[in-house]
């Protein structure tokens, strides 16, 4: 296996670049999406779930047995993303996939000119909010930007906006957090 | 006498203060997440623009904030070491950046204190308040900014402060095996610092917590815990808490060397202050360094010590300095200690470590067994500046106890064959028995400069030849507390003219004389 | 000179030992004169007589002269030197005993003024270290207080601190609590409008 920075580097970028081509032509921007959605999915689940890392990775199954695995345990996904994963798995190169999923996000940015801005928020958005955050981010990042909504309640309030890496966290828990430092500290 | 009262209003207050501190305004930060975390290290996904050092916040599941410092800065992703509780972060952790180095408070409030390598209070005494931060990693102050050596640290012992003197900003390793005395020589320098107007950080690495506390109730018992901060990362604390706390002490440390008494910056009419620090042991840091950085997957080198060990080291004892007199004159003097296995010295990290330091006391495991306590062996122990800034009235005196001792230990060699000696040779291994007997010192009992120069002063002129060896400790303790008690007046002539004039030494003679004759010689 | 002088002697004592013998032998030889001649023959020695007695005087005289006489001298000697020897010895006695006399008188003295030295050294060092133990007990009396005071004051802090601490946990509970429960979904949505209105940008530097 090469061990070449730049080779791995290209390796990366044409797994991420194959993987944004096809969903595209598959389904537009909302295949994209949703791949990049599915991709961080799994990301996680690979770091936390050392059964599934060790069994994609194992090179004492044969290729096709990595493949078939692969296969079966993403078969509910877009089915572009199910079978870049598989070939990464037969070629032994699942361990790439938190690169791949970086790879993806910038040529996203770069292809179609489209940042990702996830919004957590407690409650659900209306539009004029989704018109408000969306005109914010965009004249921060400079692209269209398309907001991934999601709930989560153990924020209490407030909003938290991730985008590359960066995160703007307005969440009342945090603020309550930070009060709760300033109130403790000695003067 | 400030007395804090405890009412509501004062809590009240104290609260609505820092209330009017908390800013609402949120601004956007750089957040990672956790790869893969094991050993007190943590991969990280992102943050791309992490600094190395930077201090970065875990954040766990539950909410519960862990501190870590960036060290490996890979293309995408990062190695950080985890400072803090190590079992709360689990992988998909958030991490964010701080924007910046890890830092150590410190300041007077500490004095007295007990704290762990982030400066935290471990002593049960409640919180401190810091006057100020110092960065972890510091970059050593360059030429410009510093001065040769030129005042003296008295350890309090005679067979240091004579024949191996050390200086105000000098680093001097001690070195040993294990069980030959290296704690107690820095301890005993360090209740010896009393009323010196000397700051002491005792930094204790990978140490048993209970010999930590042991010593930690000696210096209170001796008073030194008063000038003392002790940062202790006990064997139980994680590796990278091993491997800064050296570097958090020499940080804490270098606040007073850089902040005159007014917490300003120290300059010519702010003198910055003088420090003592102990690194106990150096050796165990190295052996959490390692650990670190073969977890970190950094290549292993020799004895698989990672290959920057010898810049570790040596950025961490070149942060001892004298500061010129612009800078405020401050000091930081280190006394590293190094153990040893079996005397071996020419392994990798005590040879690293004598190249870096000023000079070296050697302590022998079979001069340790024959009593000779402490066990210094002053034939192979130099200090390479501190003679500079010896007191006169020492250097006098401890020229002749050098030659002394070197006649002695090579007629001692030749003698063991036990052929008949003539009268000069004699006179020479007894005095030679004789002084070396003379450097014996119990712990915990250091002697004032001006004692040790009256003791060795007898010696040299040859008034304990006449005593049995098992005397010349007994003689040495009652002829300092009969002249204290009775002929101050030559103390405080020597303290005045710092030499011995010949009216002193006149003085001196027919003192000794007297005392002699009424020294009762045990049967 | 000695020699000659016993010589001398020795001369001398047989002269008059042979005086002394000639004395001893006239008388007789006069009793001898007496009763056969009368007149001055009586005082003139009988040739016949005189002539062996003068020899056997003379032959007494030598024997005694060569092994009595130096017997009886150097018995004489012998006392004469054995008395004199006396005297200077005893002389030499009493100017050595008077000396060791004056030795023992100043040892003496030395001794007292040494007895009085050392018990004024002696109280100048009790005392000495009398003021020294008991400016070390107060200050150290002082310094305890001192440490107690700095322990009570410390464990002050630590209460308020603790105090305070949970005065900020309590009060944070509640507020997360109100705004978790008590707020519509409306006046999340006007805090989230203001929150993203007011937070800072993405690129924060």
């Amino acid at each position: 296996m090469p061990n070449n920075r730049h080779v791995q580097k290209e390796k990366v970028a044409t797994y991420a670049a194959v993987l944004l081509d096809s969903a595209y032509q598959a389904g537009g921007q909302d295949a994209v999406l949703q791949v990049r959605d599915q991709a961080e999915r799994i990301m996680r689940i690979e770091r936390s779930n050392m059964d599934l890392a060790n069994a994609l990775e194992d090179s004492s199954y044969t290729p096709e047995q990595r493949g078939q695995v692969a296969r079966g345990v993403f078969a509910d996904l877009n089915p572009v993303l199910t079978e870049v994963l598989a070939v990464m798995a037969e070629r032994g190169d699942f361990a790439l996939l938190s690169r791949v999923w970086a790879s993806y996000q910038e040529q996203l940015e770069r292809k179609l000119d489209v940042t990702v801005v996830d919004v957590t928020t407690v409650v659900p958005l209306d539009d004029h909010l989704r018109e408000v955050i969306a005109k914010k981010a965009e004249a921060d990042l400079g692209t269209k930007v398309v907001l991934r909504e999601q709930i989560d309640p153990s924020i209490i309030g407030g909003v938290l906006l991730t985008a590359n890496g960066q995160r703007i966290d307005a969440s009342v828990v945090s603020q309550l957090e930070r009060a709760r430092n300033v109130l403790k500290e000695q003067n | 006498m400030l007395v804090t009262e405890i009412t509501a209003q004062s809590i009240d207050e104290a609260l609505r203060k820092q209330l009017d501190a908390l800013s609402t305004s949120v601004e956007s930060r750089e957040v990672g997440t956790v790869i893969q975390v094991g050993d007190g290290i943590a991969r990280v996904d992102g943050l791309k623009d992490a600094m190395a050092g930077e201090l970065l916040e875990f954040v766990s599941s539950t909410g519960q904030v862990v501190y870590g410092m960036a060290q490996n800065l890979e293309e995408d992703e990062v190695g950080a070491v985890l400072l803090g509780d190590v079992t709360a972060i689990k992988e998909n952790d958030q991490v964010r950046t701080t924007g910046r180095l890890v830092e150590v408070p410190s300041g007077r409030a500490m004095l007295g204190r007990v704290v762990n390598p982030l400066g935290m209070p471990i002593d049960g005494k409640g919180p401190i308040q810091a006057e100020g931060t110092r960065p972890v990693e510091f970059k050593a102050p360059g030429v410009v900014y510093r001065k040769p050596v030129d005042e003296p640290m008295q350890t309090g012992i005679l067979a240091v402060d004579s024949m191996i003197p050390i200086g105000r900003g000098q680093r001097e390793l001690i070195i040993g095996d294990r069980q030959t005395g290296k704690t107690a020589i820095a301890i005993d320098a360090i209740i010896n610092q009393k009323g010196k107007d000397m700051i002491c950080i005792y930094v204790a690495v990978g140490q048993k917590a209970s010999t930590v506390a042991g010593v930690v109730e000696t210096l209170e018992s001796y008073g030194a815990m008063d000038y003392t901060i002790v940062v202790n990362a006990s064997a139980s604390d994680s590796a990278p808490l091993q491997y800064i706390a050296p570097m958090a002490g020499a940080a804490i440390g270098e606040y007073f060397v850089y902040t005159g008494e007014n917490g300003e910056t120290a300059g010519p009419d702010n003198p910055g202050r003088a420090v003592l620090i102990v690194y106990d042991d150096l050796t165990k840091q190295a052996v959490a360094y390692r650990q670190m950085s073969l977890t970190l997957r950094r290549p292993p080198g020799r004895e698989a010590y990672p290959g920057d060990i010898f810049y570790l080291h040596s950025r961490l004892l070149e942060r001892a300095v004298k500061m010129s007199d612009e800078m405020g004159g401050g000091s930081m003097t280190a006394l590293p200690i190094i153990e040893t296995q079996a005397g071996d010295v020419s392994a990798y990290i005590p040879t690293n470590v004598i190249s870096i330091t000023d000079g070296q006391i050697y302590l022998q495991t079979d001069l340790f067994f024959q009593g000779q306590r402490p066990a210094v062996d002053v034939g192979i122990s130099v200090s390479r500046v501190g003679g500079s800034a010896q007191v006169k009235a020492m250097k006098q005196v401890a020229g002749t106890l050098r030659l002394d001792l070197a006649a002695y230990r090579e007629l001692k060699a030749f003698t063991q064959f036990g052929s008949d000696l003539d009268k000069a040779t004699q006179d020479q291994l007894t005095r030679g028995s004789h002084m070396t007997e003379l450097l014996k010192q119990k712990r915990y009992m250091p002697m004032p400069v001006m004692d040790q120069v009256v003791a060795i002063y007898a010696g040299g002129k040859g008034y304990l030849d006449s005593l049995p060896v098992e005397d010349v400790v007994r003689f040495r303790t009652e002829l300092i507390d009969y002249l204290h008690a009775s002929k101050q007046g030559i103390f405080d002539a020597l303290y005045a003219e710092k030499k011995l004039t010949d009216a002193i030494e006149a003085d001196l003679n027919a003192a000794i004389e007297a005392f002699k004759l009424s020294f009762a010689v045990s049967a | 000179m000695k020699v000659n002088r016993y010589k001398a002697w020795r001369l001398a004592g047989a002269a008059v030992l042979a005086a002394g013998a000639s004395t001893l032998a006239v008388p007789a030889m006069a009793f001898a004169a007496e009763s056969e001649t009368a007149g001055i023959s009586a005082i003139l020695p009988d040739m016949a007589e005189f002539i062996p007695m003068l020899v056997a005087f003379i032959v007494l005289v030598v024997v005694l002269a060569k092994f009595g006489w130096p017997k009886f001298d150097a018995m004489l000697q012998r006392r004469e030197d054995t008395i004199k020897d006396a005297l200077e010895k005893s002389e030499r006695d009493r100017i050595e005993s008077e000396r060791i006399l004056q030795e023992y008188k100043k040892q003496l003295e030395d001794a007292k003024s040494q007895a009085s030295q050392i018990v004024a050294e002696a109280k100048s060092t009790g005392e000495a270290v009398k003021a020294d133990i008991t400016a070390k007990a107060q200050a150290e009396a002082a310094n305890m207080i001192e440490k107690a005071h700095g322990a009570i004051e410390a464990d002050k802090k630590a209460a308020i601190a603790e105090l305070q601490g949970s005065v900020a946990d309590l009060s944070v509970a509640v507020a997360s609590r109100i705004i978790g429960k008590d707020l519509s979904d409306d006046e999340h949505r006007a805090i989230i409008e203001r929150y993203v209105n007011e937070a800072g940008s993405f690129h924060a530097e």
